[in-house]
Protein backbone atom coordinates (compact mmCIF):
# COMPACT_ATOMS: atom_id res chain seq x y z
CA UNK A 1 0.00 0.00 0.00
CA UNK A 2 2.37 2.78 -1.15
CA UNK A 3 -0.48 5.58 -1.57
CA UNK A 4 -1.03 4.91 1.97
CA UNK A 5 2.40 5.61 3.67
CA UNK A 6 2.95 8.28 1.06
CA UNK A 7 -0.33 9.81 2.69
CA UNK A 8 0.68 8.95 6.08
CA UNK A 9 4.25 10.50 5.12
CA UNK A 10 3.20 13.35 4.37
CA UNK A 11 0.74 13.68 7.33
CA UNK A 12 3.72 13.19 9.47
CA UNK A 13 6.18 15.46 7.54
CA UNK A 14 3.74 18.24 7.62
CA UNK A 15 2.95 18.27 11.05
CA UNK A 16 6.43 18.95 11.74
CA UNK A 17 5.83 22.00 9.30
CA UNK A 18 3.01 22.94 11.33
CA UNK A 19 5.00 22.64 14.78
CA UNK A 20 7.64 24.89 13.04
CA UNK A 21 4.66 27.78 11.93
CA UNK A 22 3.14 27.18 15.13
CA UNK A 23 6.93 27.99 16.82
CA UNK A 24 7.47 30.97 14.88
CA UNK A 25 3.20 32.12 14.78
CA UNK A 26 3.16 32.59 18.31
CA UNK A 27 6.69 32.28 20.09
CA UNK A 28 9.03 34.76 17.54
CA UNK A 29 5.39 36.46 15.94
CA UNK A 30 6.82 37.00 12.62
CA UNK A 31 3.26 36.81 11.00
CA UNK A 32 4.47 37.31 7.40
CA UNK A 33 6.62 33.86 7.80
CA UNK A 34 4.19 31.88 9.84
CA UNK A 35 1.66 32.66 7.25
CA UNK A 36 4.56 31.03 4.47
CA UNK A 37 4.73 28.03 6.34
CA UNK A 38 0.92 27.41 7.28
CA UNK A 39 0.71 27.42 3.59
CA UNK A 40 3.30 25.28 2.92
CA UNK A 41 1.66 22.93 5.33
CA UNK A 42 -1.53 22.98 3.23
CA UNK A 43 0.83 22.32 -0.35
CA UNK A 44 2.65 19.69 1.83
CA UNK A 45 -0.62 17.59 2.27
CA UNK A 46 -1.40 17.08 -1.47
CA UNK A 47 2.06 17.50 -2.78
CA UNK A 48 3.14 13.95 -3.53
CA UNK A 49 6.57 12.62 -2.31
CA UNK A 50 9.04 12.99 -5.23
CA UNK A 51 12.40 12.19 -3.16
CA UNK A 52 12.32 9.36 -0.70
CA UNK A 53 14.33 9.52 2.84
CA UNK A 54 15.06 6.10 4.13
CA UNK A 55 13.26 5.57 7.73
CA UNK A 56 15.33 2.04 8.90
CA UNK A 57 13.25 0.87 11.72
CA UNK A 58 11.72 -2.85 12.87
CA UNK A 59 8.48 -4.07 11.71
CA UNK A 60 5.95 -4.15 14.30
CA UNK A 61 2.99 -6.06 14.91
CA UNK A 62 0.80 -3.54 12.44
CA UNK A 63 2.83 -3.19 9.61
CA UNK A 64 3.01 -7.04 9.28
CA UNK A 65 -0.40 -7.26 9.45
CA UNK A 66 -0.92 -4.42 6.74
CA UNK A 67 1.39 -6.45 4.29
CA UNK A 68 3.93 -3.85 4.46
CA UNK A 69 6.92 -5.06 6.40
CA UNK A 70 8.27 -7.39 3.72
CA UNK A 71 8.50 -10.35 5.38
CA UNK A 72 6.77 -13.44 3.70
CA UNK A 73 6.04 -15.61 6.83
CA UNK A 74 2.30 -14.86 7.06
CA UNK A 75 0.68 -14.40 3.33
CA UNK A 76 -2.34 -15.89 4.30
CA UNK A 77 -3.19 -13.13 6.85
CA UNK A 78 -1.84 -10.60 4.92
CA UNK A 79 -3.07 -11.13 1.35
CA UNK A 80 -7.03 -10.55 3.25
CA UNK A 81 -5.64 -7.44 4.24
CA UNK A 82 -3.92 -6.20 1.44
CA UNK A 83 -6.89 -6.76 -0.77
CA UNK A 84 -10.22 -5.57 1.65
CA UNK A 85 -8.38 -2.64 3.53
CA UNK A 86 -7.24 -0.67 0.28
CA UNK A 87 -10.99 -0.57 -1.02
CA UNK A 88 -12.63 -0.30 2.17
CA UNK A 89 -9.94 2.70 2.65
CA UNK A 90 -10.79 4.58 -0.56
CA UNK A 91 -14.82 4.08 -0.15
CA UNK A 92 -14.69 5.38 2.71
CA UNK A 93 -12.15 8.18 1.29
CA UNK A 94 -14.76 8.83 -1.58
CA UNK A 95 -18.04 9.19 0.48
CA UNK A 96 -16.75 11.37 3.47
CA UNK A 97 -14.85 14.21 0.66
CA UNK A 98 -17.86 13.36 -1.82
CA UNK A 99 -20.06 14.16 1.02
CA UNK A 100 -17.78 17.19 2.26
CA UNK A 101 -17.49 18.54 -1.53
CA UNK A 102 -21.28 18.31 -2.19
CA UNK A 103 -22.10 20.31 0.89
CA UNK A 104 -18.93 22.98 0.09
CA UNK A 105 -20.66 23.22 -3.35
CA UNK A 106 -23.89 23.56 -3.07
CA UNK A 107 -23.29 26.48 -0.04
CA UNK A 108 -21.18 28.36 -2.57
CA UNK A 109 -23.54 28.27 -5.29
CA UNK A 110 -26.07 29.28 -3.04
CA UNK A 111 -24.09 32.13 -1.86
CA UNK A 112 -23.21 32.80 -5.42
CA UNK A 113 -26.44 32.80 -6.66
CA UNK A 114 -27.37 35.56 -3.86
CA UNK A 115 -24.77 37.74 -5.10
CA UNK A 116 -26.98 38.42 -8.27
CA UNK A 117 -29.03 40.83 -5.67
CA UNK A 118 -25.88 42.74 -4.86
CA UNK A 119 -25.33 46.27 -6.95
CA UNK A 120 -22.24 47.85 -7.60
CA UNK A 121 -20.72 49.69 -4.79
CA UNK A 122 -21.37 53.63 -4.99
CA UNK A 123 -19.18 55.69 -7.08
CA UNK A 124 -16.88 57.24 -4.41
CA UNK A 125 -16.56 54.09 -3.11
CA UNK A 126 -15.45 52.87 -6.39
CA UNK A 127 -12.86 55.89 -6.99
CA UNK A 128 -11.19 55.37 -3.78
CA UNK A 129 -10.55 51.93 -4.09
CA UNK A 130 -8.97 52.52 -7.65
CA UNK A 131 -6.62 55.24 -6.07
CA UNK A 132 -5.84 53.10 -3.35
CA UNK A 133 -4.92 50.28 -5.75
CA UNK A 134 -3.06 51.97 -7.57
CA UNK A 135 -1.01 53.24 -4.52
CA UNK A 136 -0.71 49.49 -3.31
CA UNK A 137 0.16 48.29 -6.62
CA UNK A 138 -2.99 45.60 -6.84
CA UNK A 139 -2.27 44.17 -9.87
CA UNK A 140 -5.75 42.94 -10.84
CA UNK A 141 -8.44 45.33 -8.92
CA UNK A 142 -11.11 43.53 -7.26
CA UNK A 143 -15.33 44.41 -8.18
CA UNK A 144 -16.63 46.23 -5.42
CA UNK A 145 -20.06 45.14 -4.57
CA UNK A 146 -22.46 46.70 -1.94
CA UNK A 147 -24.87 43.94 -0.45
CA UNK A 148 -27.77 44.10 1.78
CA UNK A 149 -27.58 42.27 5.25
CA UNK A 150 -25.67 42.82 8.36
CA UNK A 151 -22.35 40.92 6.97
CA UNK A 152 -18.34 41.98 7.59
CA UNK A 153 -17.03 43.05 4.75
CA UNK A 154 -14.87 40.17 2.85
CA UNK A 155 -13.49 38.92 -0.17
CA UNK A 156 -14.22 36.23 -2.65
CA UNK A 157 -12.79 34.35 -5.04
CA UNK A 158 -14.13 35.55 -8.37
CA UNK A 159 -13.79 34.02 -11.89
CA UNK A 160 -11.42 36.83 -13.28
CA UNK A 161 -11.17 38.33 -10.67
CA UNK A 162 -11.74 39.01 -7.05
CA UNK A 163 -14.89 40.43 -5.49
CA UNK A 164 -15.19 42.21 -2.08
CA UNK A 165 -18.28 42.33 -0.74
CA UNK A 166 -19.14 45.62 1.73
CA UNK A 167 -22.35 45.96 3.39
CA UNK A 168 -24.86 48.92 2.21
CA UNK A 169 -25.36 49.63 6.08
CA UNK A 170 -22.67 49.96 6.99
CA UNK A 171 -20.79 52.51 4.13
CA UNK A 172 -22.61 55.52 5.55
CA UNK A 173 -21.50 54.85 8.97
CA UNK A 174 -17.87 54.99 7.96
CA UNK A 175 -15.69 58.07 8.00
CA UNK A 176 -13.15 58.93 5.43
CA UNK A 177 -10.32 57.54 7.35
CA UNK A 178 -11.86 54.19 8.28
CA UNK A 179 -13.06 54.62 4.56
CA UNK A 180 -9.50 54.30 3.69
CA UNK A 181 -8.45 51.61 6.30
CA UNK A 182 -11.31 49.50 5.20
CA UNK A 183 -9.87 48.97 1.91
CA UNK A 184 -6.65 49.03 2.83
CA UNK A 185 -7.11 45.88 4.67
CA UNK A 186 -8.97 44.66 1.45
CA UNK A 187 -6.89 45.23 -0.96
CA UNK A 188 -4.03 44.00 0.95
CA UNK A 189 -5.67 40.44 1.64
CA UNK A 190 -5.88 40.55 -2.22
CA UNK A 191 -2.47 41.44 -3.31
CA UNK A 192 -1.10 38.88 -0.75
CA UNK A 193 -3.60 36.30 -2.70
CA UNK A 194 -5.21 35.10 0.29
CA UNK A 195 -8.59 34.26 -1.42
CA UNK A 196 -6.88 32.05 -4.01
CA UNK A 197 -5.19 30.57 -0.25
CA UNK A 198 -9.09 29.99 0.62
CA UNK A 199 -9.30 27.99 -2.70
CA UNK A 200 -6.11 25.40 -1.59
CA UNK A 201 -7.96 25.27 2.10
CA UNK A 202 -11.13 23.97 0.85
CA UNK A 203 -8.92 21.89 -1.51
CA UNK A 204 -7.52 20.30 1.31
CA UNK A 205 -10.09 20.39 3.83
CA UNK A 206 -12.09 18.15 0.95
CA UNK A 207 -9.47 15.89 0.51
CA UNK A 208 -8.28 15.70 4.52
CA UNK A 209 -11.74 15.50 6.05
CA UNK A 210 -10.43 13.05 7.99
CA UNK A 211 -7.52 14.41 9.78
CA UNK A 212 -9.63 17.15 12.30
CA UNK A 213 -5.94 19.69 12.52
CA UNK A 214 -7.02 20.78 8.74
CA UNK A 215 -10.10 22.69 10.44
CA UNK A 216 -7.17 24.89 13.38
CA UNK A 217 -4.87 25.09 10.31
CA UNK A 218 -6.72 27.04 8.67
CA UNK A 219 -7.72 29.25 11.69
CA UNK A 220 -4.25 29.69 12.19
CA UNK A 221 -3.67 31.09 8.71
CA UNK A 222 -5.85 33.45 8.92
CA UNK A 223 -5.34 34.73 12.21
CA UNK A 224 -1.67 35.25 10.64
CA UNK A 225 -3.37 36.84 7.60
CA UNK A 226 -4.87 39.32 9.54
CA UNK A 227 -2.14 40.14 11.83
CA UNK A 228 -0.28 40.79 8.08
CA UNK A 229 -3.11 42.81 6.95
CA UNK A 230 -3.24 44.83 10.21
CA UNK A 231 0.33 45.33 9.80
CA UNK A 232 0.37 46.34 6.09
CA UNK A 233 -2.81 49.04 6.87
CA UNK A 234 -0.76 50.66 9.90
CA UNK A 235 2.52 51.19 7.95
CA UNK A 236 0.48 53.00 5.45
CA UNK A 237 -2.33 54.88 7.52
CA UNK A 238 0.33 55.30 10.61
CA UNK A 239 -1.82 58.08 11.85
CA UNK A 240 -5.10 56.42 11.41
CA UNK A 241 -4.20 53.07 13.46
CA UNK A 242 -6.94 53.88 15.77
CA UNK A 243 -9.12 54.89 13.14
CA UNK A 244 -8.63 51.21 12.24
CA UNK A 245 -9.32 49.49 15.24
CA UNK A 246 -12.47 51.60 15.96
CA UNK A 247 -13.62 50.08 12.42
CA UNK A 248 -12.86 46.66 13.59
CA UNK A 249 -15.24 47.31 16.53
CA UNK A 250 -17.85 49.25 14.69
CA UNK A 251 -17.87 46.17 12.52
CA UNK A 252 -18.22 43.91 15.07
CA UNK A 253 -21.12 46.10 16.27
CA UNK A 254 -22.44 46.21 13.38
CA UNK A 255 -22.65 42.42 12.47
CA UNK A 256 -23.63 41.75 15.96
CA UNK A 257 -25.67 39.74 16.43
CA UNK A 258 -25.72 37.10 14.46
CA UNK A 259 -27.83 33.86 14.08
CA UNK A 260 -24.98 31.55 14.46
CA UNK A 261 -24.70 28.18 15.39
CA UNK A 262 -24.41 28.03 19.57
CA UNK A 263 -20.39 27.95 20.05
CA UNK A 264 -18.79 26.50 23.58
CA UNK A 265 -17.78 29.13 25.71
CA UNK A 266 -13.98 28.46 25.29
CA UNK A 267 -14.23 29.61 21.70
CA UNK A 268 -16.10 32.57 22.56
CA UNK A 269 -13.05 33.35 24.85
CA UNK A 270 -10.46 32.29 22.66
CA UNK A 271 -12.34 34.69 20.14
CA UNK A 272 -12.34 38.43 22.01
CA UNK A 273 -9.24 37.28 23.56
CA UNK A 274 -7.76 37.10 19.74
CA UNK A 275 -9.39 40.73 18.65
CA UNK A 276 -8.13 42.18 21.94
CA UNK A 277 -4.63 41.10 20.94
CA UNK A 278 -5.40 42.33 17.66
CA UNK A 279 -6.48 45.82 19.24
CA UNK A 280 -3.28 46.52 20.82
CA UNK A 281 -1.39 45.34 18.08
CA UNK A 282 -3.18 47.68 16.19
CA UNK A 283 -2.97 50.57 18.90
CA UNK A 284 1.20 49.68 19.85
CA UNK A 285 2.80 52.17 17.51
CA UNK A 286 6.55 50.54 18.78
CA UNK A 287 5.83 47.15 17.72
CA UNK A 288 7.07 47.75 14.34
CA UNK A 289 10.13 49.53 15.22
CA UNK A 290 11.44 46.69 17.51
CA UNK A 291 13.22 45.01 15.16
CA UNK A 292 17.06 44.68 15.12
CA UNK A 293 19.63 44.21 12.54
CA UNK A 294 17.03 43.92 9.51
CA UNK A 295 19.69 42.34 7.27
CA UNK A 296 19.68 39.43 9.62
CA UNK A 297 15.89 38.94 10.74
CA UNK A 298 15.54 38.87 6.41
CA UNK A 299 18.28 35.97 6.13
CA UNK A 300 16.79 34.12 9.43
CA UNK A 301 13.51 34.58 7.78
CA UNK A 302 14.76 33.27 3.90
CA UNK A 303 16.45 30.32 5.79
CA UNK A 304 13.43 28.89 7.33
CA UNK A 305 11.29 29.61 4.21
CA UNK A 306 14.01 27.33 1.95
CA UNK A 307 14.00 24.88 4.67
CA UNK A 308 10.69 24.85 4.63
CA UNK A 309 10.33 24.26 0.85
CA UNK A 310 12.68 21.59 0.70
CA UNK A 311 10.83 19.73 2.55
CA UNK A 312 7.63 19.96 -0.01
CA UNK A 313 9.03 17.07 -1.97
CA UNK A 314 10.63 14.57 0.32
CA UNK A 315 9.07 11.55 1.77
CA UNK A 316 8.95 9.11 4.27
CA UNK A 317 9.78 5.82 3.05
CA UNK A 318 9.93 2.93 5.71
CA UNK A 319 12.84 0.40 5.22
CA UNK A 320 12.41 -2.47 7.61
CA UNK A 321 15.11 -4.50 9.43
CA UNK A 322 15.93 -6.92 12.50
CA UNK A 323 17.32 -5.21 15.24
CA UNK A 324 18.50 -8.73 16.71
CA UNK A 325 20.33 -9.77 13.27
CA UNK A 326 23.41 -7.42 13.12
CA UNK A 327 25.97 -9.80 11.31
CA UNK A 328 23.32 -10.80 9.18
CA UNK A 329 23.92 -9.50 5.49
CA UNK A 330 21.52 -6.33 4.32
CA UNK A 331 18.35 -7.88 3.03
CA UNK A 332 16.81 -6.81 0.17
CA UNK A 333 13.51 -6.05 0.08
CA UNK A 334 10.60 -3.86 -1.88
CA UNK A 335 9.28 -2.94 1.73
CA UNK A 336 6.60 -1.16 1.10
CA UNK A 337 4.99 -3.00 -1.65
CA UNK A 338 5.76 -5.82 0.47
CA UNK A 339 5.30 -8.47 -2.14
CA UNK A 340 8.78 -9.62 -1.77
CA UNK A 341 10.36 -10.63 0.75
CA UNK A 342 13.72 -12.14 0.76
CA UNK A 343 15.77 -12.67 4.03
CA UNK A 344 18.92 -13.20 4.07
CA UNK A 345 19.38 -16.24 5.85
CA UNK A 346 17.73 -18.45 8.52
CA UNK A 347 18.76 -16.26 10.73
CA UNK A 348 17.28 -12.73 9.57
CA UNK A 349 13.91 -14.85 9.00
CA UNK A 350 13.71 -15.84 11.97
CA UNK A 351 14.07 -12.85 13.78
CA UNK A 352 11.60 -11.30 11.38
CA UNK A 353 9.26 -14.26 12.24
CA UNK A 354 9.61 -13.10 16.45
CA UNK A 355 9.42 -9.74 15.85
CA UNK A 356 5.90 -9.67 13.49
CA UNK A 357 4.40 -12.59 14.94
CA UNK A 358 5.21 -13.93 18.66
CA UNK A 359 2.78 -16.31 18.17
CA UNK B 1 -35.14 46.88 19.36
CA UNK B 2 -33.74 43.73 17.43
CA UNK B 3 -35.65 42.46 14.20
CA UNK B 4 -36.82 39.03 14.18
CA UNK B 5 -34.86 36.74 12.11
CA UNK B 6 -36.05 36.48 8.63
CA UNK B 7 -36.72 32.58 7.95
CA UNK B 8 -34.48 30.75 5.11
CA UNK B 9 -36.14 30.00 2.04
CA UNK B 10 -35.72 27.71 -0.89
CA UNK B 11 -34.09 28.69 -4.11
CA UNK B 12 -37.98 28.29 -5.69
CA UNK B 13 -39.65 30.30 -3.06
CA UNK B 14 -36.75 33.21 -3.37
CA UNK B 15 -37.91 33.18 -7.23
CA UNK B 16 -41.54 33.57 -6.47
CA UNK B 17 -40.88 36.12 -3.76
CA UNK B 18 -38.93 38.33 -6.58
CA UNK B 19 -41.39 38.30 -8.36
CA UNK B 20 -43.98 39.64 -5.92
CA UNK B 21 -41.35 42.00 -5.61
CA UNK B 22 -41.27 43.31 -8.73
CA UNK B 23 -44.71 43.37 -9.35
CA UNK B 24 -45.85 44.05 -5.48
CA UNK B 25 -49.52 41.92 -6.03
CA UNK B 26 -50.48 39.03 -8.01
CA UNK B 27 -52.44 35.89 -8.16
CA UNK B 28 -51.38 32.48 -8.90
CA UNK B 29 -52.39 32.69 -12.37
CA UNK B 30 -50.22 35.36 -12.73
CA UNK B 31 -46.76 34.19 -10.73
CA UNK B 32 -47.13 31.12 -13.24
CA UNK B 33 -47.08 32.79 -16.50
CA UNK B 34 -44.35 34.98 -14.95
CA UNK B 35 -41.66 32.30 -13.47
CA UNK B 36 -43.54 29.36 -15.98
CA UNK B 37 -44.22 30.95 -19.53
CA UNK B 38 -44.63 27.47 -21.16
CA UNK B 39 -46.46 25.99 -17.65
CA UNK B 40 -49.64 24.14 -17.53
CA UNK B 41 -51.82 23.24 -14.45
CA UNK B 42 -49.06 21.33 -12.71
CA UNK B 43 -46.92 24.43 -12.71
CA UNK B 44 -50.24 26.10 -11.34
CA UNK B 45 -50.02 23.56 -8.45
CA UNK B 46 -46.21 24.01 -7.96
CA UNK B 47 -46.50 28.07 -7.40
CA UNK B 48 -49.76 27.61 -4.94
CA UNK B 49 -47.71 24.90 -3.24
CA UNK B 50 -44.89 27.60 -2.72
CA UNK B 51 -47.02 29.86 -2.03
CA UNK B 52 -48.65 28.23 0.86
CA UNK B 53 -45.41 27.49 2.10
CA UNK B 54 -44.50 31.56 2.16
CA UNK B 55 -47.18 32.23 3.64
CA UNK B 56 -46.76 29.32 6.25
CA UNK B 57 -43.18 30.92 6.74
CA UNK B 58 -44.88 34.73 7.22
CA UNK B 59 -43.19 36.22 4.09
CA UNK B 60 -46.45 36.60 1.74
CA UNK B 61 -49.80 37.55 3.00
CA UNK B 62 -53.00 37.22 0.72
CA UNK B 63 -56.46 38.83 0.45
CA UNK B 64 -59.49 37.21 -1.41
CA UNK B 65 -60.41 40.08 -4.18
CA UNK B 66 -63.38 38.53 -5.82
CA UNK B 67 -63.00 34.66 -6.59
CA UNK B 68 -59.16 34.69 -6.70
CA UNK B 69 -56.53 35.03 -4.12
CA UNK B 70 -54.19 38.23 -4.11
CA UNK B 71 -50.76 37.72 -2.80
CA UNK B 72 -48.49 40.45 -1.58
CA UNK B 73 -44.66 39.98 -0.06
CA UNK B 74 -44.84 40.85 3.78
CA UNK B 75 -40.63 41.18 4.16
CA UNK B 76 -38.60 43.89 2.06
CA UNK B 77 -36.29 42.63 -0.23
CA UNK B 78 -33.03 43.62 1.52
CA UNK B 79 -34.15 42.01 4.62
CA UNK B 80 -34.76 38.66 3.41
CA UNK B 81 -31.36 38.71 0.61
CA UNK B 82 -29.61 40.20 3.38
CA UNK B 83 -30.39 37.77 6.07
CA UNK B 84 -30.05 34.82 3.72
CA UNK B 85 -26.76 35.90 2.60
CA UNK B 86 -25.82 36.11 6.25
CA UNK B 87 -26.93 32.76 7.10
CA UNK B 88 -25.31 30.92 3.94
CA UNK B 89 -22.17 33.47 4.80
CA UNK B 90 -21.82 32.04 8.46
CA UNK B 91 -21.63 28.26 6.97
CA UNK B 92 -18.95 29.20 4.49
CA UNK B 93 -17.06 31.06 7.21
CA UNK B 94 -15.09 30.21 9.81
CA UNK B 95 -18.14 28.46 11.77
CA UNK B 96 -17.61 26.09 9.11
CA UNK B 97 -15.07 23.45 7.84
CA UNK B 98 -15.04 24.60 4.33
CA UNK B 99 -13.98 28.54 4.39
CA UNK B 100 -14.44 30.39 1.14
CA UNK B 101 -14.35 33.78 2.67
CA UNK B 102 -12.10 36.40 3.96
CA UNK B 103 -13.23 38.35 6.45
CA UNK B 104 -11.93 42.05 7.65
CA UNK B 105 -12.90 40.42 11.21
CA UNK B 106 -14.89 37.66 12.44
CA UNK B 107 -17.56 38.71 14.65
CA UNK B 108 -19.80 35.56 15.27
CA UNK B 109 -18.21 34.74 18.48
CA UNK B 110 -18.91 37.87 20.68
CA UNK B 111 -20.83 38.53 23.19
CA UNK B 112 -22.24 42.32 24.16
CA UNK B 113 -20.49 42.14 27.35
CA UNK B 114 -17.10 41.23 25.53
CA UNK B 115 -17.44 43.89 22.65
CA UNK B 116 -18.11 46.34 25.10
CA UNK B 117 -14.74 45.80 26.89
CA UNK B 118 -12.61 45.84 23.89
CA UNK B 119 -14.64 49.15 23.83
CA UNK B 120 -13.42 50.25 26.75
CA UNK B 121 -10.29 49.55 25.91
CA UNK B 122 -9.84 51.60 22.39
CA UNK B 123 -11.11 54.39 24.53
CA UNK B 124 -8.87 53.98 27.66
CA UNK B 125 -5.58 52.94 26.00
CA UNK B 126 -3.63 55.96 24.06
CA UNK B 127 -2.15 54.81 20.76
CA UNK B 128 1.49 54.56 21.59
CA UNK B 129 4.07 56.83 19.47
CA UNK B 130 7.43 55.18 18.11
CA UNK B 131 10.07 56.25 20.00
CA UNK B 132 12.00 59.52 18.76
CA UNK B 133 15.44 58.60 19.53
CA UNK B 134 15.27 54.77 17.92
CA UNK B 135 17.71 54.30 15.28
CA UNK B 136 17.72 50.20 15.15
Amino acid sequence: MPWLLGILSNVLLASLLALAAWFVQRRLRMYGVARILWVLVLIKLVTPAVLSVPLRQSPGLMACTLGICGCGQHAGRQAIWRETLPWALLGAWSIGAAAKGLIAWRRWARFRRLLAHASPAPPEWQTLAARLSLELSVRVSPEILAVPGRLPPLVIPGRRRPRMLLPMDLLDRLDRSQREALLLHELVHIRRGDHLVRMLELMVGVAFWWLPCVGSIGRQLRACEEACCDAAVVSHRPLARRDYARLLLDVVDFANPLPRQALPQATAMSAAADLEQRLRSILDATSGARRTWPAAVFAAKAIAVGLACAVLPCGLQCEFVARTAPAAPAVEMESVTGETCEPGGERQEAAFRAMCCPS
Amino acid sequence: MKKPAVPSVTGAELNVLEELWRSREATIRDLRDALYPQGGGSKFATVQKLLSRLVAKGLVGRRKAEANWIFRPLVARDDMIGGELRRVAERLGSNSMTPLLTYLVETGELTSKERAHLRRLLDESPARQPPRTAKQ
